[in-house]
């Protein structure tokens, strides 16, 4: 009886413990050992190496630039993705049928499958039947190589990464003003507040939560891109768009450097987690929640 | 100070009349309370005044302005929410400095503004505190303190106190008489408590489906109030209202089928002469009936001349201490007495319910009052809170 009372919590949680030890504790272990090993996937031994894998990671210049081009290309994505996001919300914060469908307009790219959007962008960016380009030409701009060149590369996935985005971040910012009680913008109006005034005294103080929120998601998400890059540039030209996770992809399954793909995959595992805790402990102090 | 006057106001949502044309004057410097039942249009009206909401029809007067395209900032008036409506984001000092700093007052006058502010309303060691760490007493005085620090010409307040205690409401209730005392402005209070509206205001005005059912003092609207709806609207338990029949000679009444059983005085008579064959309601407030039991009723003094009567049985009875109040079955049907005699009588008992002429009143099918002569002596100028 007492015995029964005793396991009937390890019963109840078990179903989800068993499948976060098997699919989340176990990989990432498994993942850390072998970072430590070399193994190319087929040999039967994997070899201890200790800290070589790393050593060696840390040494490549290669690795140096795809951080860089992780780094940037997510700065960029999510600033610009948050920032138009947040002037889209506010313009199209109404009611009216207008306003509704261009909602569900420029949200509609979220739901369209990676692979899908990045063979569409491939086409649109096509340097000489590219519709990007004639729309160029049509307002008498230059054409531009867009994935073409190692200069505008990477600012062409931004663009793809944002377009894609935008609308999911935009609705989730009209969730958020809506859900800013009405009496704070009348108090507001009776204090005599401008409109600038009332953005940044009240608007955007309530709405920082749901920035916070996005900023920690499209952080997340933007580190570990992938699709775009496998289908639109292989990481290039001269690996001015290879980042960490194609990297990962390119020394685990095209040069079954499995140990040394593992080590990467630690890096972008600590990195991840960093960015999580460094959200959470320093930035949700200076965010507002009811 | 200023007056406040709504001419022909009619406000419409989506085809939905919310007010149907609303005229209204406000004197400056009174204590005005809008009070109805929800739904009623009071919240609509003061947001109309405020220019929160825009009128559908009619205009607008603050102090002798029309205000129908000023904008809420500039019309001089302060607002207390229901919900406070304090910025959860700004420490209370932030909160009450914020009207002041959008209407350019140099910092230094904004700071000495507020430490007077937060000493009469007792907020001086709070200044630094976040709105979502007060009680609720407490964001109740940061909201009056972030309007009274503008010195507006006209105080809005929409259900101030329902989102506090009983206590602390009947506290806030004379804080706020006191208020309106010291600072002489214009106070327009929305209530859907009729205590509330008899306590406080020196002007109630009653509303019902968006119209205006009467706009006197206190004691007026209860001592004569316009129509069927005032008169049950005030008073707790409302006042008991009898359907009855005037015959064609206009001599004698009957309630239901029952004759009453001395006829009406002669004034009162010729008062319902217009009613002629035609049914009337006839109402007394629970508290001017007079109850004994049946076996003391031939002794009882009540039983004079003054009155009619009637038998019935106590249902129930409600013992509040000071008061008692008894629900009666009778012949004319169930009647509320409220009695303030220290013997209880028992649930079951046989009583005799007796009804003064004095204090009945007298409306006609429509609902609107049938005025006799000046009857009752006038409380009228004796006004709540004052
Ligand atoms: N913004 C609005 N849109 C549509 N109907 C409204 C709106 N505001 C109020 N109403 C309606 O107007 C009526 C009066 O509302 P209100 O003035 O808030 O009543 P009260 O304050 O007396 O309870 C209600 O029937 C309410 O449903
Ligand atoms: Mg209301």
């Amino acid at each position: 009886m007492r015995a029964a009372e005793k396991l009937r919590p390890y019963l109840f949680t078990a179903p989800s413990m068993l499948i976060f030890w098997l699919f989340f504790l176990y990989p990432i272990g498994y993942m850390i050992y072998l970072s430590f090993t070399s193994w190319n996937m087929i040999h039967p031994v994997k070899e201890f190496v200790g800290l070589e894998n790393y050593q060696e990671l840390l040494a490549d210049p290669d690795f140096h630039q795809v951080m860089s081009n992780t780094v940037l290309y997510t700065v960029l994505s999510v600033l610009i993705a948050l920032g138009l996001a947040l002037v889209l919300a506010l313009w199209l914060n109404r009611s009216g049928w207008v306003y509704s469908m261009m909602q569900g307009a420029i949200f509609s790219p979220y739901i369209i499958s990676l692979v899908s959007v990045s063979l569409l962008w491939l086409w649109l960016m096509d340097p000489q039947y590219g519709l990007l380009n004639w729309l160029l030409g049509l307002i008498g701009l230059p054409p531009s190589p867009w994935l073409s060149h190692n200069d505008t590369a990477i600012y062409a996935l931004v663009l793809v990464s944002v377009w894609k985005m935008v609308g999911y971040n935009t609705l989730v910012c009209i969730a958020g003003l809506q859900s800013i009680p009405k009496e704070l913008h009348e108090a507001a109006q009776l204090d005599k507040a401008s409109v600038w005034s009332e953005f940044w005294r009240i608007t955007l103080p309530m709405l920082s939560p749901t920035l916070f929120f996005l900023l920690v998601v499209n952080t997340i998400s933007s580190f570990q891109v992938f699709d775009t890059v496998k289908i639109m540039t292989q990481g290039g030209p001269v690996n001015s768009t290879n980042m960490l996770v194609y990297y990962i992809f390119e020394y685990g399954f095209e040069f079954f450097k499995i140990g040394y793909a593992s080590a990467a995959g630690v890096v972008l595992f600590v990195l991840i987690g960093l960015m999580t805790v460094f959200h959470f402990l320093i930035l949700s102090r200076r965010v507002h929640y009811r | 100070m200023a007056s406040v006057t709504l001419k022909h106001v009619t406000k419409t949502f989506e085809k939905q009349t919310v007010l149907d044309d609303i005229c209204l004057d406000i004197t400056e410097g009174s204590f005005t309370v809008l009070v109805g039942p929800s739904g009623c249009g009071k919240s609509t009206t003061l947001r109309i005044i405020a220019g929160l909401e825009k009128e559908t029809d009619g205009e607008i007067w603050i102090g002798g302005q029309q205000v129908n395209n000023t904008a809420p900032g500039d019309r001089d008036i302060a607002m207390v929410f229901q919900s406070y409506a304090l910025y959860p984001t700004m420490s209370v000092y932030e909160n009450i400095e914020f009207g002041l700093k959008n209407r350019n007052v140099p910092r230094a006058e904004r700071k000495k503004l507020i430490d007077e502010i937060a000493e009469v309303t007792g907020l001086a060691d709070y200044l630094k505190r976040k709105p979502a760490t007060l009680s609720g007493g407490q964001r109740q005085r940061v909201a009056l303190a972030r309007a009274m620090v503008k010195k507006p010409k006209v105080f809005l307040m929409d259900e101030p106190l329902s989102n506090l205690d009983a206590k602390l409401r009947n506290q806030m209730r004379q804080e706020l008489i006191m208020l309106h005392k010291e600072l002489g402005t214009t106070f327009i209070y929305v209530t859907h408590d009729q205590v509330e509206a008899m306590s406080m205001g020196d002007q109630i005005v009653l509303m019902n489906g968006g119209r205006i059912q009467q706009a006197a003092q206190p004691l007026v609207v209860y001592d004569q109030p316009s129509n069927l709806f005032t008169a049950q609207f005030m008073g707790t338990p409302p006042m008991n209202m009898f359907e009855a029949m005037i015959d064609a000679s206009g001599k004698e009444v009957k309630i239901g089928n029952h004759p009453i059983t001395k006829p009406l005085p002669a004034n009162h008579l010729a008062a319902l002469h217009s009613q002629r064959g035609q049914r009337i309601h006839i109402g007394i407030r629970p508290e001017k009936l007079q109850m004994v039991s049946h076996e003391q009723a031939p002794l009882s003094l009540v039983s004079k001349s003054d009155g009619f009567d009637i038998t019935g049985i106590i249902d129930t009875r409600e013992a509040l201490g000071s008061e008692t109040i008894y629900s009666v079955s009778t012949l004319y049907g169930r009647v509320m007495v409220k009695s303030y005699q220290e013997e209880l009588l028992r649930v079951g008992e046989s009583v005799v319910v007796y009804f003064p002429y004095v204090h009945c009143h007298y409306f006609a099918q429509n609902g609107e009052r049938i005025a006799r002569d000046a009857f009752f002596s006038t409380r009228a100028d004796v006004s709540g809170g004052v």
